[in-house]
This record gives structure tokens, C-alpha cells and sequence, in this order.
């Protein structure tokens, strides 16, 4: 297994060396497992999952509220995802918007993130901008990611979301449609492959179309009841079953805690969702747990419970200084001078 | 060519195997029927001569189809007594055969419907302890040169001949299925053999070695005694294991034969070893199951499916999962009862429910003195103490040529609530030094444990897991914390420990298999504990949800942040639905914790 030697959380080179992935060995229903289920009262779920049946709302309610890691493991273990090698892939956001604004000339900003990127071993590298000004794309932003794409191979550009972009198009005077098709086709044509998808099957349609990967993150305390989650899950499970719509499912909180209780609260119930998602959502090929989300510590356990993709993200100012630029208040001190 | 390692039990009953020794390729030596299942277990010999019960509890071995039986009468396995066995209290026994005291068990539940206490001391103070309400289990040749001079003498055998009409095996040959190859168990077979036939003039040749006059010692061997297990001893061999794993007293395993097949030259096997499915099934039913089971568990078994057996014998031991916690202080502060009483209001403030008090630090050099201390904190504490190790006390009994067991009673005696697991987290000798830098055996540690126990004391026990151990080494391990809890049920709870936290290897999967076979594995030591909640609260998560019942944080290891934390991460369990019974809380700051 391909392991990144580092990946970059909050500030700091995070070792991934130590993360071991897991692969379930194939599980039968057996004697043991028939009176297992049927005692903790997931049978006839399980036997959906082995029959590769859809699950109902009722069901994946059920799974939210009552399953313990127990029984979603040997779920998991009946699921016909195909588990190959678990891919932990290092990602950087590059602060190319930033750096220009302090007067970097484009050549320095592609010339410094090349170095950067061919300085990483690993073979694919997700590659994210801090900044993209939409209404822009087609000045030098557009030149540097080009370039940048062309540094070397293996990188995965990840666009922004298609909230945003369609977010960009709402005040547009004449046809929204056509200019959000514009956007996107100049962001595919700067090399960008990957966009964070919204589950409205509409958008998944047209990225799709495009040929952008739909990324998918679901907030899951955005959700006010299992219920609620429980429908997202379904309707999710609904539009990706006949088409290949979604590339990857991340399972996500909304916002950042310091309050360990929530964090802890949240690191269980993800590793929850996360294997509950994985047997739902059957024709996502990608299941992917995020540092962003998740500690270092649960990371650990995230093959284990249905993710086969491991998303190391940088998300603060760290890549300047692996690239060796100034910090932003370094730079303000060089211009104010 | 090397030499195959051969142990045979000392014993005059054993003497025809002797011959074994004029084998070229064999290095023989004898011993106990104990120590050799313990030498054939951990690797020092290849071929022995061990009791059934030990060939069950591995269950990973082959007979040789040679051993020690007794169709009725053996003269070896007597119970001695001045009294009829109802009148019984006590019943002592030594640590000679296990298979003696097996038999004598089941006896006790289906021949004789008794259930006397059962004590076992020292092999050569075993005759001193019969009394009118105690009486001595003994074997061997202690037993043939007493024969005659106690008023009650039940021979076991012939009780077991009685019952079920089948001679009893006590022994049997036993080596692992790689060990010999086709030529060498011939070669064996045929000693065997001759060693049957020219019993006699052998018996005759060694009569000096017991005090029976010669007719009667060559009749014990020439007559009395089986050594080739024949259908009629496979079937008696059969029915006790039926019997034992019945009354949970051995695992379910049949007996193999090594005999090789004529056609294949593979070795025989005569009834197909257990489904994971089960094993699992049985585990959970309560019945015991034995190292090579375990072993099959650890490697081939789905962790899901271990995860869903260890979570539900967890939960039908334990209705909701618990906290417990322990405070350690050192010996000044346990001399000073003003310190003391703050630091205890102290645990209070940090809502401390289930609290240990460990004294740590003190260095057992004067027994008067601690004797002491512990008084007065018996007095005034109604907590737990716990202080001293099992390396401590074989230090002290080193240096001070007193016995462990006089040390372990009058500490004990003095206030000693808890020893803990110190030293003995993994007990195979060749990584006992590896592991602890232990200058001690794991049979010194486990008898001096032993004495704590008899005399009331409490314990801890552990399995601290490295990569340089193979999981039948783990389970060997588990299996003697298992037969001394049989004996002295004293141990309080058990917990996984990892020798390294810097291997990656020890980092997941496993840790968790060996936590999960552990519940399963260790049938009477109903409490396991998560020792990792506070410094890795997703390990900790698991392993509560994966067999352990109780998360045990130790205070003085921790800041009081993070301990908030700890107990912040229970709520947070308690949040996504798993069951934990109260957390000790403001009802009990006012607890009164002092007399």
C-alpha cells in the first residue's frame, strides 16, 4: 500500500506512516452471525445488504439510532463494495489568490508551487486554491493553474464547490444557465477534475456532463434529527444507483469545536455515518474520511468502518511555509517597506 | 540430525518409558506432568508425557496413543482421608497433575453430589494438612508408598470405572502435528512398545525406587497400569472430555492421533477440529475454550464477527458499562493522614465514584513497618489500598528468606486490598525478562499471586501485547491467569496493554482481536478494563464497544483537565446511545470517605 509520508493539519506535517489500512475479510451468514443479527435485531437488514436490496428510510433510521460498531462492522463485511487498496493521498491548498495579491509575478507563484509539488513522492496529490475569483478566471489565475497542472503528474485539481458557483451566477442578467456552463468549461479547461457536488441531481447532471468528479460532503450535523439524515442518505442512494453521479462521499460536520465533548461526540457519530453511508451508498465507488473532519487518532480507524479513501487536508497557511513564501503579515511588512 | 527433546514424568508408574532415553535422536529428561504440558506449551521440549486436561486446554496437539491409564484400581490418584467424604470440608490438592484434579471435580459434582472446598499447597506438605474434615488428594508415587494406612483411601480411577465403565487416561504422550516425521514417530512407537513389553524385568530392575514389596510394585506396572491407549482407554479418554466441557470444566477438544496415515503419510486426525461459527457459540454460551481455538480466532475469524461475540458476552455479564478510578499516591503522602484527606477531598471535587488508592514508590525493605502503615490507613480509609508488587514480595523474600506466603498473609492481614498486575503481563519465561526485566519465573510470579488471593487480597492481570509474541504465546498467557483464577478466584479485572505504543502494528487491529478474544477466552474474570480512554479516546471508544466493561482512569496520571475530558468523552459515549451507568457525580462530593 501507497502511503503518503505526510500530510498538513493545521499547521503541522502530519506523519501518516503509522495508519494501517483494513480490508474486512468476507463474511457469511453463517450460524453465528444468524442468531448474532437477530439478537442485536439487524437480520433483515442484513440480508438486504447481502441481497444487494436498497435499504428504506426506516432502515437507515434504524442503523443511525440503534446500530453499535459491533454490527455495522459485520455489515460492512457483507457489502459488495470492492475494498482494493485503501488510498491515502496527500492534499495541499495552494494560496495562489494571496500570494498575487501581495505581487508575486505569475511566473514565481507557478516556478515555487512546482518545485513544491514535485518535491511530494507520492503519486496523486489533490490540489486545492484558496482562492478563486470566478468572475476572473480568465486572467492570470487561469495561466498559473494551467501551468501548475503541467508541473508534473498525478495531480488531482479540485475546483470549488457548485454552491459557490452557482452562487456566482444568481445575479447574472441573462441566461444563468449559459454562464454557469461557461464557468464550468473554463475550470475544466484550467485542469481542474474534481468539484465539491451539491445532492441536487440537476448540478450532478451537468458537472457530470462536463466531465468534472462530483465530490460529495454531507454535513451531518446539519441535519436536526436522524430522521433527516436518514432521507438524505435515501435520497442520495436514489439518484446515484442508475448513474455514476457521485465520485466520492464524505461525511462532514459544518463547523469547527473547541468543546471536547462535541468533538469527541462528533468523531464517534462520523465513524457511524461514515459505515452507515458505505452500505447505503453501494454505487459511490469512493468513500472518503477527511482530516478535516476527523482527529488524527479516528483517521486510524476509518477503513475500518467503510472508508476506502483517506483525505489528508492542508487548510491554513502551512503550504506558504513549506513553499517557503513569506507569511501574509511578512508580506505586509515588505510592502508597507 | 537434531535431537528430538523428549520429557517423561518422574515417576516409578513411568518407568517403562524410560527406554525413550536409549534413542539416539532423543534428548530425554523427566519431570512433573505440569511442568512438562508447561515445557511442551512454551517450546522447551517436543515431545511429552502431560495430563489429558493440558492436551484439551492446548488443544492444538497429537497423541502418541501411549500414556498412563487405569482400567479400575491405579494405586496412583488416591484420595486419603480419616473420615467418610461427607464429613469433608477441605479438600487439598498439589500442583503435580491436573488431570487428577479434574476427574476429582467431576466426581464430586456427578458421583458424589459433594463441594468441598479445594486448597492446594505444597507437594510435601500435602499429607500434613489431612484432618478430620480435610482430606488430600494424592498422586504419583507418594500415593502408591502410603496405600493402606488412612481409614478412607478412594482410588479415583475405579470411582470414574464405576461411573462409567471405561478405564480412565491420565496422561498421554502428546507433541505438535510438525513435530515428528513419519520415521521418527515409528521409531518412537516401536520404544513404546518395547518399552510394554519388557515392563516387568524393568519394574523388578527399579523396585528399590518404592517402598512396595516387589510383588506388589511389579504387579502396579505389569498389570495395573495401561500404557497403550487401546478403544477401550480413547473411549474413556472421550467420555471425560464429554463430561468436562459439560460442567465447563475443559474446552471441547477431542483427542488426535498422530498415528500417520499409510496412504498419505499425513498425520490422522480422527474427528474435524470446531467452525469459527462454533467456537463462537460455545464461547458465548459460557463454555471454555481452549489455546488452539483461540488461536484459530485470532487468525482466521472476521473481526465483525468477534466484534458482535465479545460485545454480546459483554453484555449478558454486564447490563451497562461502567467507570472505575484509582488515585496514587506516594508513601509520604500516605504517612501524612492531613495530605491525605486533602488529596481525597481532592478526587471528590473530580466526582470519583469507584476509586482505588495506590501507594506507589514504597520500597518493601522493613515489613514491620508497612505492616503498620497499612493499619492505620485500614482504619481510617474505606477505600481499596493497593501497594507493592508481585517483584516487590519475591524481592523481599529474596533478601529476607521469608516465605511469599508468610509476607502475603501478613499484608493482607494488615490492610492489603489490591496487588496489581505488575510483572505479570505476559507470563512465558522466555519474554517475561524481555518485556518487564524480570529476574523471576512466570510460576514464582503466578504462585506468589496465588497466596494474595488465598488470603483475600484482590488483583489486577493484563496481557501486554508486542509483535515479537505469537498469538498461541498470548493465549498460553491467558490461559495461566485462567487456571490460577480456577484456584484462587482473585483477580479483578484484566486489561490489554501494549508494550510498545510506537509500533504501528499495535496500533489497530491487533489490540482489538486480542481484546475481543480475551473476553471470550477468560471465562471467569468477568471484568475487563479500557485503560486507554484518556490518552486515546477513539482506541478507548472501541474497546468499550468491542468486550471491555469498564473504563478505568487512573486520576494521578492525569491533569484535572483531562480527566474532565475523560469523563467528557463517557458522556459523549453516552451521547451516541452505548449504556454506562451513572457516572459518579455532585451526589457524592459530600461521600464521607474518611472514618
Amino acid at each position: 500500500m501507497a502511503l503518503a509520508r505526510f500530510g498538513i493539519i493545521n499547521g503541522e506535517r502530519l506523519p501518516s506512516e503509522g495508519i494501517v489500512g483494513f480490508s474486512p475479510r468476507p463474511s457469511t451468514l453463517d450460524t453465528f452471525s444468524l442468531k448474532a443479527l437477530r439478537q442485536f435485531g439487524f437480520l433483515g437488514i442484513a440480508q438486504k445488504i447481502i441481497k444487494r436490496q436498497e435499504l428504506s428510510v426506516g432502515d437507515i433510521e434504524h442503523l443511525i439510532v440503534h446500530a453499535g460498531f459491533p454490527v455495522l462492522l459485520k455489515l460492512l463485511s457483507f457489502s459488495s463494495r470492492k475494498q482494493g487498496k485503501i488510498s491515502i493521498a496527500p492534499a495541499v491548498v495552494l494560496p495562489v489568490g494571496h500570494w498575487l495579491k501581495f505581487g508575486f509575478s505569475s511566473k514565481e507563484v507557478i516556478d515555487q508551487a512546482s518545485i513544491f509539488l514535485k518535491s511530494i513522492q507520492q503519486n496523486q496529490i489533490q490540489v486545492a486554491f484558496d482562492e478563486i475569483d470566478l468572475n476572473n478566471l480568465d486572467g492570470n489565475f487561469a495561466e498559473i493553474v494551467i501551468n501548475i497542472s503541467k508541473s508534473r503528474r498525478g495531480l488531482i485539481l479540485e475546483g470549488p464547490s457548485i454552491d459557490k458557483i452557482v452562487d456566482t451566477v444568481r445575479d447574472a442578467h441573462f441566461d444563468k444557465r449559459e454562464r454557469l456552463e461557461n464557468i464550468l468549461k473554463t475550470l475544466r479547461d484550467c485542469g481542474f477534475k474534481r468539484l465539491r457536488a451539491s445532492s441536487k441531481t440537476e448540478f450532478l447532471h451537468l458537472t457530470k456532463k462536463l466531465g468534472f468528479q462530483n465530490s460529495l460532503i454531507t454535513p451531518v450535523d446539519k441535519f436536526s434529527s436522524d430522521h433527516m439524515l436518514a432521507q438524505e442518505l435515501h435520497h442520495l442512494c436514489e439518484i446515484t444507483s442508475f448513474e455514476d453521479l457521485v465520485d466520492s462521499w464524505t461525511p462532514g460536520v459544518l463547523g469547527e469545536t473547541n468543546d471536547w465533548r462535541r468533538a469527541a461526540a462528533s468523531d464517534f457519530q462520523l465513524l457511524r455515518v461514515m459505515a452507515i453511508g458505505s452500505l447505503v451508498l453501494q454505487s459511490v465507488p469512493t468513500i472518503r474520511a477527511s482530516a478535516l473532519y476527523l482527529s488524527q487518532a479516528t483517521m486510524h480507524y476509518a477503513s475500518y468502518f467503510g472508508a476506502n479513501d483517506l483525505g489528508f487536508r492542508a487548510v491554513d497557511q502551512s503550504p506558504q511555509l513549506n513553499l517557503k513564501f513569506p507569511l501574509n503579515t511578512d508580506l505586509k511588512k515588505v510592502s508597507e517597506s | 540430525m537434531e535431537k528430538i527433546r523428549v520429557s517423561n514424568i518422574e515417576s516409578y508408574t513411568t518407568l517403562p518409558y524410560r527406554l525413550l532415553s536409549s534413542l539416539k535422536f532423543v534428548e530425554y529428561r523427566e519431570s512433573s506432568p505440569v511442568e512438562n504440558a508447561r515445557m511442551l506449551n512454551e517450546g522447551e521440549v517436543d515431545v511429552a508425557l502431560i495430563p489429558i486436561t493440558e492436551f484439551a486446554i492446548h488443544g492444538g496437539y497429537v497423541g502418541l496413543d501411549f500414556g498412563i491409564a487405569g482400567r479400575s484400581r491405579i494405586d496412583a490418584v488416591v484420595l486419603f482421608s480419616k473420615n467418610p467424604l461427607k464429613s469433608l470440608k477441605t479438600i487439598c490438592l498439589d500442583n503435580y497433575s491436573n488431570s487428577s484434579v479434574c476427574l476429582l471435580r467431576l466426581l464430586l459434582k456427578e458421583r458424589w453430589g459433594l463441594s468441598p472446598e479445594l486448597v492446594r499447597v505444597a507437594h510435601d506438605t500435602l499429607l500434613n494438612q489431612v484432618g478430620s474434615e480435610v482430606a488430600a488428594l494424592v498422586t504419583g508415587d507418594m500415593a502408591l508408598n502410603i496405600r493402606g494406612k488412612y481409614p478412607v483411601e478412594i482410588d479415583l480411577a475405579e470411582e470414574w470405572f464405576a461411573l462409567t465403565k471405561l478405564p480412565f487416561v491420565f496422561c498421554v504422550w502428546a507433541t505438535r502435528p510438525d513435530t515428528l516425521s513419519r520415521e521418527l514417530d515409528q521409531e518412537i512407537n516401536a520404544v513404546f512398545n518395547k518399552a510394554v513389553k519388557a515392563r516387568e524385568p524393568l519394574a523388578v530392575a527399579s523396585r528399590e525406587e518404592i517402598a512396595l514389596p516387589v510383588i506388589e510394585a511389579s504387579k502396579h506396572i505389569s498389570d495395573t497400569v495401561i500404557y497403550h491407549l487401546d478403544k477401550d482407554c480413547l473411549a474413556g479418554m472421550s467420555e471425560f472430555y464429554k463430561r468436562s466441557f459439560r460442567l465447563n470444566l475443559l474446552p471441547d477438544e477431542p483427542y488426535r492421533t498422530a498415528r500417520y496415515m499409510m496412504t498419505s503419510g499425513e498425520a490422522a486426525t480422527l474427528k474435524s477440529p470446531k467452525s469459527i461459527s462454533s467456537i463462537l457459540e460455545d464461547s458465548i454460551a459460557g463454555k471454555r475454550i481452549s489455546i488452539a481455538e483461540a488461536t484459530k480466532l485470532a487468525e482466521e475469524a472476521p473481526l465483525s464477527d468477534l466484534a458482535m461475540a465479545s460485545d454480546m458476552l459483554r453484555s449478558k455479564i454486564f447490563d451497562k458499562r461502567s467507570v472505575s478510578f484509582a488515585l496514587t499516591i506516594s508513601e509520604n503522602e500516605a504517612s501524612d493522614l492531613k495530605v491525605l484527606k486533602e488529596k481525597i477531598s481532592q478526587i471528590s471535587d473530580t466526582r470519583a465514584g469507584s476509586l482505588t488508592i495506590k501507594i506507589a514508590g514504597a520500597k518493601l525493605t522493613n515489613l514491620v513497618k508497612y505492616e503498620n502503615l497499612l493499619h492505620r490507613l485500614r482504619q481510617e480509609l474505606l477505600y481499596p489500598i493497593e501497594m507493592f508488587s508481585v517483584p516487590d514480595i519475591l524481592w523481599f523474600s529474596e533478601n529476607s528468606g521469608m516465605a511469599t506466603r508468610e509476607i502475603a498473609s501478613r499484608l493482607v492481614t494488615a490492610g492489603l486490598d489490591l496487588m496489581p498486575e505488575t510483572g505479570g503481563a505476559m507470563l512465558i519465561d522466555k519474554h517475561l525478562g524481555k518485556i518487564v526485566g524480570a529476574e523471576y519465573t512466570a510460576s514464582q510470579w503466578l504462585s506468589t499471586m496465588k497466596w494474595f488471593h488465598r488470603f483475600g487480597a484482590k488483583s489486577a492481570c493484563s496481557l501486554a501485547i508486542s509483535t515479537n509474541q505469537t498469538w498461541e504465546e498470548r493465549f498460553l498467557h491467558l490461559q495461566k491467569l485462567r487456571t490460577l483464577q480456577d484456584e484462587t478466584p482473585g483477580f479483578r479485572f484484566f486489561s490489554i496493554q501494549l508494550a510498545t505504543q510506537k509500533d504501528p502494528l499495535l496500533k489497530a487491529e491487533i489490540p482489538l482481536r486480542a481484546l475481543m478474544i480475551s473476553r471470550l477466552f477468560l471465562d471467569n474474570i468477568s471484568q475487563v478494563d479500557d485503560v486507554d480512554l484518556v490518552k486515546d479516546p477513539v482506541s478507548g471508544m472501541l474497546n468499550l464497544s468491542f468486550g471491555s466493561n469498564s473504563a478505568r482512569i487512573d486520576l494521578s496520571a492525569h491533569s484535572p483537565e483531562e480527566t474532565k475530558k475523560a469523563l467528557d468523552i463517557i458522556q459523549a459515549l453516552k451521547d451516541i446511545g452505548m449504556d454506562f451507568e451513572k457516572v459518579p457525580g455532585a451526589a457524592n462530593l459530600n461521600r464521607p470517605v474518611l472514618n
